[in-house]
C-alpha cells in the first residue's frame, strides 16, 4: 500500500483511539501514548505492525494516542487511517 | 419457527464504547447502522470498526445486522465489499422501494460471498421500506429474495413523504403498519415496527409497543437499550397463557401417541391456529427452543 498523504482516524473519547499515519522518507517509527502503555504498550505495537506488515506499509511515523481501546477499535482506526492516507 | 425478533437495537457504528458493551443488554438483534446515524465524513471508518467488531467480538449468539448505504449512494456497494466478509448474519437494506433493490443489492453480496469461499446464500437479508411507493410494493419486496428475513417501517421518512408527521395515536401509519404486516405475513417472514424517538416518554412507547403488538408485529426497531425491557415485558405471555399453551401442546403430543386425528382439550377441538398461537406463546416465554428449524 503506498501512503500518498497525512491522515488521522479515531477520536479521543473513551475507548476509542486516535490514529495519525505520516508518509516518512525514513525507518518506520511508532509512538504510543496510552493509559494503559504499561500493561498493554507492547500487545498495541505489536498489533500496529501486524498490520503494517499484513498492509505492505514501510517508512511510515504512526502517532498512537490510546483511550482504552479495544484491539478491534485499534485495528479499525489504523486501517481507515492507511485507506485515508492512501488515497 | 422464526428467530424471535422482539427487539432490534441501533448502535451507530463509530462508537466503540457503545459497539463493544452491547450485547450485554440482551436485546433480540443488535442493527450496526452506518446509514443516517454516521456523518458523511466517517462512512469509512464506521464500515471499518463494524467490520473489526464482527470479525473479533463475541455477540454471544445475537443476531447480528448491518444497516448499509443505499446503492444509489457512493458508500453503498463499498459498505458490502467491507461488511460481508466479515459475515454479519442479515445486511438491511434501507428505503427499499421496488423488488429490484433486493434484486441488485442480492447479486452483489452473492458475487462477495463466492470470492470470499463464504457459502452462497448464508448473508440474509432485510428490507427498511420508508416511502409510499415501498409500502405499496411491500408484498412483491417481501417475496423478491430467499435471503430476506424480514421487513420494517421506517416512519420517519415516510411520514414525510405522505406530507404529515408522527401523532402519538399513531394514525398516520395505520396503513402502512397494516400493509407491511400482511406483506410479510403473506410471505412468512418478520414484519418489524418503527422506532419511537421520544426516549423520555415511557408512557407513550409503552402504548405504542401495545398497539404494535396487538396489530401482529414481530417486534420493534429500537435505539435506546432502556427500551428493551419494556418491549420484552409486553411481548412476554402472561402465565395463564403459558400454562394453556403447554396443555395444547400435551393434548397434541397426547394425541399423536393415540394416533388420533381428533384433538380436543377441556372438551373443546384443538386446531392447527391454536396449535400455532401456542407454539408462538411458548417461543415468547422463551420456553420453546425445540423448533428454531430453519432459523429465518
Amino acid at each position: 500500500m503506498k501512503l500518498n498523504k497525512r491522515a488521522i482516524a479515531g477520536t479521543m473519547t473513551s475507548s476509542d483511539v486516535m490514529i495519525e499515519v505520516i508518509p516518512w522518507g525514513k525507518t518506520s517509527e511508532i509512538n504510543i501514548k496510552s493509559d494503559v502503555e504499561k500493561q498493554y504498550g507492547d500487545q498495541i505495537l505489536d498489533l500496529i505492525n501486524s498490520i503494517l506488515r499484513e498492509n505492505d506499509v514501510d517508512n511510515v511515523c504512526i502517532n498512537v494516542v490510546d483511550k482504552g481501546a479495544l484491539d478491534f477499535t485499534i485495528s479499525a482506526r489504523l486501517k481507515t487511517a492507511l485507506f485515508r492516507a492512501a488515497k | 419457527m422464526e428467530k424471535l425478533r422482539r427487539t432490534m437495537l441501533y448502535v451507530p457504528g463509530n462508537n466503540p464504547a457503545m459497539i463493544k458493551d452491547i450485547y450485554i443488554y440482551q436485546p433480540d438483534s443488535i442493527m450496526f447502522d452506518l446509514e443516517d446515524s454516521i456523518s458523511l465524513a466517517e462512512k469509512d471508518s464506521a464500515r471499518f470498526l463494524v467490520s473489526e467488531a464482527l470479525t473479533n467480538v463475541d455477540y454471544l449468539g445475537i443476531e447480528t445486522v448491518v444497516r448499509v448505504n443505499g446503492l444509489d449512494t457512493e458508500f453503498g456497494l463499498a459498505d458490502l465489499e467491507c461488511i460481508v466478509k466479515a459475515q454479519p448474519d442479515v445486511i438491511r437494506l434501507p428505503k427499499t422501494e421496488t423488488s429490484e433493490d433486493i434484486s441488485e443489492m442480492e447479486a452483489i453480496i452473492a458475487r462477495i460471498e463466492l470470492e470470499n469461499n463464504i457459502p452462497v446464500g448464508k448473508t440474509k437479508m432485510f428490507a427498511a421500506i420508508e416511502s409510499a411507493k415501498g409500502v405499496l410494493n411491500a408484498y412483491s419486496i417481501a417475496t423478491s429474495s430467499k435471503r430476506l428475513v424480514g421487513i420494517a417501517l421506517g416512519a420517519e421518512d415516510y411520514v414525510t413523504n405522505l406530507r404529515t408527521n408522527r401523532s402519538p395515536e399513531g394514525i398516520e401509519l395505520l396503513f402502512a403498519r397494516g400493509q407491511i404486516l400482511n406483506a410479510a405475513r403473506a410471505a412468512n417472514i418478520s414484519a418489524i415496527d418503527t422506532i419511537y424517538s421520544d426516549i423520555e416518554n415511557e408512557e407513550g412507547f409503552r402504548r405504542e409497543v401495545e398497539h404494535i403488538k396487538q396489530l401482529g408485529f414481530d417486534g420493534k426497531s429500537i435505539i435506546n437499550p432502556r427500551q428493551i425491557d419494556i418491549v420484552h415485558e409486553i411481548y412476554a405471555p402472561k402465565p395463564k397463557e403459558i400454562e394453556y399453551a403447554l396443555q395444547v401442546i400435551a393434548a397434541i403430543q397426547q394425541a399423536e401417541k393415540e394416533n388420533s386425528g381428533v384433538i380436543s382439550l377441556n372438551g373443546k377441538m384443538i386446531d392447527k391456529p391454536i396449535v400455532e398461537r401456542a407454539e408462538r406463546v411458548l417461543q415468547l416465554a422463551g420456553i420453546n427452543d425445540m423448533e428454531q428449524s430453519d432459523g429465518r
